[in-house]
Parts: C-alpha cells; structure tokens; sequence
C-alpha cells in the first residue's frame, strides 16, 4: 500500500504548484511498470484528502500499458507477458510506455485571482 | 493573461508524482560519487533470503578487505541489523513503523546517521540497502543507488518476474538464492531465467547460496563493478 505514498505526494504536488486554488480534479498518468495500482490508489485519495484543501477533487487516473518497440515487427506492440511481442514472440527491451507516474492536469476554480 | 473570475479551466502541470523523491535521490547519488562507495539497493520478497546472503557477503568482503555498510530496512524490530552487525561490519536499521518500502528522505536520514555513529561514506566500498521485503511497493522509489538488486528465491517459484514484473525490470541485477536446495524444490533453472529474460531483457542473473557461499564472490565483484553512467 505505498499508493498513500503516492497520493500524498500528489496533493503536496498540487498544492506547492497552485496555492490557494480550489482544486476540482486532478488527472494522474499512472503507467503499468508503474507499481501503482489505479484502485488502492483511488481508495488512499479518500484518506489523504480528507479534511485539507484538496477534499472532495475528483482524481482521474489515465491508465497507460506496457508498450514495447519490435524490431522484428517494427511495429508498437502491447505484450500480454512480460516484453514479448504478442505477434511474432520475440522479446523486446525497448520500451516505450509503462513507467509513467505523472500529475497531468490540475482542474481548477480561480475565484480570487485576476493576473496569473 | 487573464484569468477567467470564477471560472473552472484546466492547468497544465506534467510534473513527476515522486520529483521530490527523486531529487533527494539524486543528491544522495552525487553524495555517493563524490565518497566513492558503491551503492546497492536490495528489493525482494520477504523470506526470499536477503539477511542470510549478506551475513555471507558480510564475512567474504572482511576477508577481502572490502568495506561494507549495511542500511537493513524494515516494517518493525532491530533483528536484522542485530544479525548483520554481529559480522562486524557497520549496520544499521531503519524501522519503517509499517511503511512498505523505504524513501529517499527516510534513507537521507539514516546515511548522515551511519556517518555521525563514526562510518563515513568514504570509508566504504559497499553501500547495502537492504529493502523492506516486498515487490511492489520499493519499485517506485529511487534511493539514489547505483545497482538496484532483485532477489528471487528457489522456493518461490520460476515464474515470479512474470507476477511482478515491474520490480524485475527495474532490476539492474537478478540474483537467485537459496540454489542449494534448488533440487530438493524442483527448481527448473532455465525457467526462472527466461522469466527474467522475459521483462528484463538483457539483465544478469547471478546463482548464490548463503549455506555453501555459491556465487557471492561474484555478487561482491559485481557490486564493486557498478556505476550507473
């Protein structure tokens, strides 16, 4: 359960980088070499969140999967086991998305402010 | 520009979810370099073996003159580091309080405690992070170690970085234990490697025993050997 981890350091993320906003939802990249399970992940969001500014935003996570480069394809292939093409066998280290753990986008209400 | 009074819009951030993790991590890396000691980071399930395979490391580095430091990580109790210390090498434990895996802040801590309680980091050779046991949970977090370890025991089935294959692709070394029991279990050998083979292309897989110190001279070497440029 290191997602309470995780989503502490979303909400300190979001907050050191828009003070004072009314947060509505915030929308994560959460990638399957990730070690970040997208629900424990939902279920630490409730506890974290509770009773700080950042209570009742919405978190959209966006699910990225393991995505690897086949040479023998020359194709972006998504493996079903470990790195292998699920087309031709062959195994790839050439991976091109599955380690993401990104804050996105912040979804935001300005009520006071004027210039940003 | 201006902003929209009392308007919902959408801001932009792409920004890392564990930077500040990764910043420290990076501090403690430059750290690390500058003192010259190589540094491990052991990820594993619980039970897989780590305590017992570094006791052996422990005495074979003292008989080589090299020097190790122990960093032991875990959820609750100091028997690990009370294990490890009997070896005589410097030790020391980081009781999590239930935490699943250790981070680069909590790591910080504990290395300028090493140095304070008379082991500076030059000193050393050999850095080891022992991890709390766990597969998940460590994977995430960068403690600005050099060579990231993971260990799979006999007992625990070949196909375990196919479950896990996270932890086993940011593995920069696999390291099998407990191999002299490896029959008594039906190990199948070249099973678990092409499972290794199969989420972390390319790594090495190194055989040891704490009980018969199979493979722990090359684990020491391979330590030694590490840099992460």
């Amino acid at each position: 359960m290191h997602e309470v981890s995780v989503a502490a350091a979303i909400v300190s993320t979001v907050r050191e980088a828009l003070p004072g906003r009314t947060v509505e939802a915030v929308e994560v990249v959460v990638g399957a070499l990730s070690g970040v399970v997208p629900q424990a992940l939902e279920f630490a969001w409730e506890v974290v969140t509770a009773d700080t500014p950042l209570q009742g935003a919405l978190l959209v996570v966006d699910w990225v999967p393991t995505t690897v480069y086949c040479p023998e394809c020359e194709a972006t292939v998504t493996p079903e086991v470990g790195f292998l093409c699920p087309r031709c066998g062959g195994l790839s280290g050439d991976l091109r998305t599955g380690r993401e753990l990104e804050v996105r986008s912040v979804r935001v209400r300005d009520d006071q402010v004027v210039d940003v | 520009m201006s902003a929209e009074s009392d308007a919902a819009r959408t801001v932009d951030l792409r920004r890392g979810v564990l930077e500040k993790n990764d910043d420290r991590a990076a501090a403690l890396r430059s750290r690390f370099t500058a003192a010259g000691v190589r540094v491990s980071n052991w990820v594993s399930s619980p039970g897989s073996g780590k305590t017992a395979l570094l006791e052996v490391l422990l005495g074979l580095a003292a008989d080589r003159g090299v020097g190790v430091g122990v960093l032991v990580g875990d959820c609750a109790t100091d028997n690990d580091a009370r294990r490890l210390g009997a070896a005589g090498a410097p030790v020391r434990q980081i009781v999590t309080d239930g935490l699943c895996h250790l981070e680069a802040d909590l790591l910080t801590q504990h290395v300028d405690g090493l140095e304070s309680d008379g082991t500076p980091l030059e000193s050393l050779d050999l850095l080891v992070i022992e991890n709390v046991g766990n597969l998940v949970c460590p994977t995430a977090f960068d403690l600005g170690e050099d060579l990231r370890v993971a260990l799979l025991s006999v007992t625990e089935g070949e196909d375990k970085p196919l479950k896990y294959p996270q932890t086993f692709a940011a593995a920069d070394l696999v390291v099998l234990t407990k191999v002299d029991i490896a029959a008594a279990v039906d190990f199948d050998d070249a099973a678990a490697r092409s499972a290794v083979a199969a989420v972390a292309p390319g790594r090495p897989v190194l055989s040891t025993s704490a009980r018969t110190g199979e493979g722990v001279t090359d684990l020491i070497d391979a330590l030694l050997a590490s840099t992460r440029d």
